[in-house]
C-alpha cells in the first residue's frame, strides 16, 4: 500500500457525545489500518493502553504488528515490539511477508524488537520477586528508538509463567500505568481462552479499549471478524466487521466506508466506451474499485460490463465474467449483436466466463467459488451480473455481510470490479435499494426513457469517489461497435451543457418522463420478483417434500419397532401369567 | 569437616541482577552473602549487578525479575529468583546439600 495513503498526521478529534471523558479531547493515534481508523473516528485514543483478544491465528499478532510498522513508516512514530511467543526470526518472516523489513526498520532506529524468552522464567522462587529487570529492558529498548508506540506481544504467556499469577498480574499493571505515564501508545495482544477475553482479567480496569478477532468458519467459508469492544474516550461502532489478511496486511472496510481518499497513482481503468471515460473526470475508474451499474432490465447494463472487460482483453489484461442469468455461450452471442466480440478472447485465454444459477447454491458457496474462479484466472477486471440475483439467496444480513467480503476481497487483489444492479423501484428509482451503493467507489445509472415512440437510453454518474465527475445526463447508443455515448444529453427542448439551471430543467424533465415510464419497469420488477419468488418456492417445496419423506420413513421404522416391542411384551406377560399360575 | 560430596575448591560462579538496593534486591545479597560464605566458603565468586546499569546484559540472560540469580559455574547453568530468604529453595535449586551449622 502506498504510504501517502497514510499520510494524516495525528488528528485531534473531540469525542462525540459519549459522555465518558466530559467531551474532553482526545489525541489519536492512527493505526494506519484505514478501515481500523475509521471505525475509531482517527484512530486509537494516544497514551492508552489497548488489548487486542482473540483466538490462536485470529490476526492479532499482524494487526499490532502493522500498527507498528505503519507507525514507523508514516507516521514518524518509532515503536517497541516486546513479544512473549516468537522468536526474532520468526517475528522478521513474517512481517517481511506484508512488506515490512523488520531489519531495515531496526537499522534506520524505527522499530526495537524485544524478544523476551520466557523458559528462562522458570527458575525456582526464593522469595518475593518483581518483574523490575523486564521494565529496564523495556525501558532500555524505548529509549533506543525514542518509542511513541508500544506492543506487548502474547501477554497470556507471560502471564502463565513464572507459576506466580498474582504477582505477575500486579506487575503488568504496573508496567502498563508506567508506558500510559510516558505517554506511549500501547497494544497489548493476548489469547482468548475458552471463557473468552475475560480470562484475562485485566482489561475492565486497566486496558482503555478492548478490540476483540474473531476467526470463525461458517458454511465453508473462513471469516474474520473485528470488533472494537470498547476504547475510552472515543466515539466508536461496536458492530462486528468483516476483514482479511491480505498482502500488505489487515484490510478492514467498514460498511460506511464511503469517504476514503482514493490513491490516485494507484492508475486509472478505462471504462471501454470512450465518452464514459470522460464523464468520470479521470479518464476511467480507479484500479481496484467497485462500481455499481443500476438500471432496470434491459437498460444497457450488461453491455457496459461487455465493454468493459473487452476493453481489458484489448490492453492485453485477464478479465472474469461472472454471469448468474445466463450461459457463457448466450453471452457470447448477445454481445455480438451489440458488435462485442468476447469470443476471441475467450480464444486467447484473456477472458473466462463463469455461469452460475444464484439459486443452485448457498450465499457463501458463492463467493468460495468467486474467489476460486478468481485465484485461477488471475483477472485485472471482473464483472458480476447481476448482483441482485444473489439477494434472494440468504438473509439481509447474509447477503451483506457476503457482498462486503466480496467486494473487499477483490479490492485486496487490486481487481477492479463492475457490478450490475436490476434497480428495484423507489421514487427516484436511483434508490438501488440495498448495500452495494454504498461500498461502490462509482455508481452509474442507466435507463431507457420512452417519448414520440422513440427509446432513449440514459446514463448518469451518480457517484465517483475521489473524481470530479460530469453530473450530467447522457445518452448513450447502442452501435455495431458497442456502446457510443452520445455528446449531452439534449433535453426535450433544448441542449444542456454548462449552466445549472438547464440541468436542472433537463432533470426535471427527466423525472416527469420517468413517472411515465414506471409502469414499464414495475412490470419488468414484478416479473423479476416472480421469478425469484418461483424459485424460492420450488426449492422450499423440494426441501419440503424431502422432509416428509423423511418422516414417512421415520414413522414406517417406528411402526415397526412397536410391534416388535409388542410382541416382547405379550410373550413377557404370558411367560409371566403363566408362572404365576404355577405358582398358584 | 563433613563435606556432602562437593571436591573442596571447585570454584562456584554467580552473578546476582539486583534492582539498585531497593528492599528485596538489598534484602537478597544479605541474605545470599551469608548463605555462601556459610555453605561456599571461599569457594565462590559473586558478581552482583545493577538492573538500571546493565540493560544490555539483561537482554543477554533474558532476566526478566530482579533479584535474580544465574549460577554460570559449575554447569549445568541455574537461574533462582526472588529474596532468597527461603534457605532450603535456594540450595536445591542450586544443587546443594545443605551443609551442616557448626
Amino acid at each position: 500500500m502506498d504510504e501517502s495513503a497514510h499520510g494524516q498526521a495525528q488528528t485531534k478529534t473531540s469525542t462525540s457525545g459519549d459522555g465518558a471523558s466530559g467531551g474532553a479531547a482526545v489525541d489519536k493515534v492512527p493505526t494506519g489500518i484505514l478501515g481500523l481508523d475509521q471505525i475509531l473516528g482517527g484512530g486509537l485514543p494516544k497514551g492508552r493502553a489497548i488489548l487486542v483478544v482473540g483466538s490462536a491465528g485470529s490476526g492479532k499478532t499482524i494487526l499490532a504488528t502493522e500498527f507498528l510498522a505503519r507507525g514507523a513508516l508514516a507516521h514518524d512514530e518509532p515503536g517497541v515490539l516486546v513479544t512473549f511467543e516468537e522468536s526474532i526470526n520468526e517475528l522478521s518472516a513474517n512481517a517481511a511477508g506484508f512488506g515490512w523489513d523488520f531489519k531495515r526498520l531496526q537499522e534506520e532506529k524505527r522499530l526495537q524488537p524485544l524478544v523476551v524468552d520466557l523458559s528462562a522464567a522458570g527458575g525456582m522462587q526464593t522469595g518475593s520477586f518483581d518483574l523490575e529487570a523486564l521494565f529496564v529492558r523495556i525501558g532500555n529498548a524505548i529509549k533506543k528508538v525514542g518509542a511513541r508506540r508500544l506492543v506487548l506481544d502474547g501477554i497470556n504467556n507471560l502471564l502463565a509463567s513464572f507459576n506466580n499469577e498474582p504477582v505477575v498480574r500486579s506487575e503488568l499493571l504496573r508496567l502498563l500505568r508506567w508506558l500510559k505515564d510516558q505517554d506511549l501508545t500501547v497494544v497489548v495482544t493476548g489469547e482468548a481462552g475458552e471463557d473468552g477475553w475475560t480470562r484475562l482479567g485485566f482489561e475492565e480496569y486497566l486496558a482503555d479499549g478492548l478490540i476483540a478477532l474473531d476467526h470463525r468458519v461458517e458454511g465453508k467459508v473462513a471469516k474474520r471478524l473485528l470488533r472494537v469492544v470498547k476504547c475510552r474516550g472515543i466515539s466508536h461502532s461496536t458492530d462486528e466487521f468483516p476483514f482479511l489478511i491480505a498482502k500488505d496486511g489487515i484490510s478492514l472496510f467498514p460498511v460506511n466506508a464511503a469517504d476514503l481518499d482514493y490513491d490516485i497513482s494507484a492508475g486509472v481503468v478505462e471504462s471501454g466506451v470512450a465518452g464514459l471515460d470522460e464523464m468520470l473526470g479521470h479518464g476511467g475508474f480507479y484500479k481496484g474499485s467497485a462500481i455499481l451499474v443500476s438500471g432496470s432490465a434491459g437498460t444497457g447494463k450488461s453491455t457496459l460490463g461487455a465493454s468493459f472487460v473487452d476493453a481489458a482483453c484489448r490492453r492485453g489484461e485477464r478479465a472474469i465474467y461472472f454471469t448468474f442469468e445466463e450461459s457463457p455461450s448466450q453471452v457470447v452471442r448477445n454481445m455480438k449483436s451489440v458488435g462485442i466480440d468476447l469470443a476471441q478472447w475467450q480464444d486467447k485465454g484473456l477472458l473466462a466466463i463463469r455461469a452460475t444459477r444464484a439459486m443452485q447454491q448457498g450465499i457463501e458457496s458463492h463467493l468460495t467459488e468467486m474467489q476460486e474462479a478468481v485465484r485461477a484466472a488471475k483477472p485485472s477486471v471482473a464483472f458480476v451480473d447481476p448482483i441482485s440475483a444473489l439477494l434472494p439467496v440468504g438473509t439481509e444480513n447474509e447477503v451483506k455481510s457476503m457482498m462486503t467480503r466480496m467486494i473487499d476481497y477483490f479490492r485486496s487483489e487490486g481487481i477492479t470490479t463492475m457490478m450490475s444492479n436490476l434497480a428495484k423501484g423507489g421514487v427516484s428509482g436511483e434508490a438501488a435499494d440495498f448495500h452495494v451503493s454504498s461500498m461502490a467507489d462509482t455508481w452509474l445509472l442507466v435507463r431507457v426513457i420512452e417519448e414520440n415512440a422513440e427509446r432513449n437510453n440514459i446514463i448518469q454518474v451518480l457517484k465517483s469517489r475521489g473524481m470530479d465527475h460530469s453530473r450530467l445526463v447522457r445518452e448513450f447508443n447502442f452501435t455495431d461497435s458497442g456502446i457510443e455515448i452520445v455528446d449531452a444529453y439534449i433535453g426535450l427542448d433544448g441542449i444542456v451543457i454548462g449552466s445549472a439551471r438547464h440541468t436542472a430543467e433537463a432533470k426535471d424533465k427527466l423525472h416527469r418522463e420517468r413517472r411515465r415510464s414506471d409502469l414499464i419497469k414495475k412490470k419488468e420488477e414484478l416479473a423479476e420478483k416472480r421469478r425469484a419468488m418461483e424459485a424460492q418456492v420450488a426449492r422450499l417445496e423440494a426441501e419440503h417434500k424431502a422432509e416428509e419423506e423423511a418422516l414417512a420413513v421415520e414413522a414406517e421404522a417406528n411402526d415397526r419397532q412397536e410391534a416388535i416391542e409388542n410382541l416382547a411384551v405379550n410373550a413377557v406377560v404370558s411367560e409371566r401369567s403363566k408362572s404365576t399360575g404355577d405358582a398358584a | 569437616m563433613p563435606d556432602s560430596g562437593r571436591p573442596h575448591g571447585e570454584p562456584f560462579y554467580f552473578r546476582l541482577y539486583v534492582n539498585g538496593m531497593n528492599g528485596n534486591s538489598s534484602q537478597a545479597v544479605a541474605n545470599l552473602q551469608s548463605l555462601l560464605e556459610t555453605q561456599l566458603p571461599e569457594q565462590f565468586d559473586l558478581e552482583v549487578l545493577n538492573i538500571v546499569e546493565n540493560p544490555e546484559a539483561l537482554d543477554e540472560d533474558d532476566v526478566l525479575a530482579t533479584p535474580t540469580l544465574i549460577k554460570k559455574l559449575p554447569e549445568p547453568v541455574s537461574r533462582l529468583l526472588g529474596d532468597f530468604s527461603n534457605q532450603d529453595a535456594v540450595l536445591a535449586g542450586m544443587g546443594l546439600q545443605p551443609k551442616a551449622q557448626t
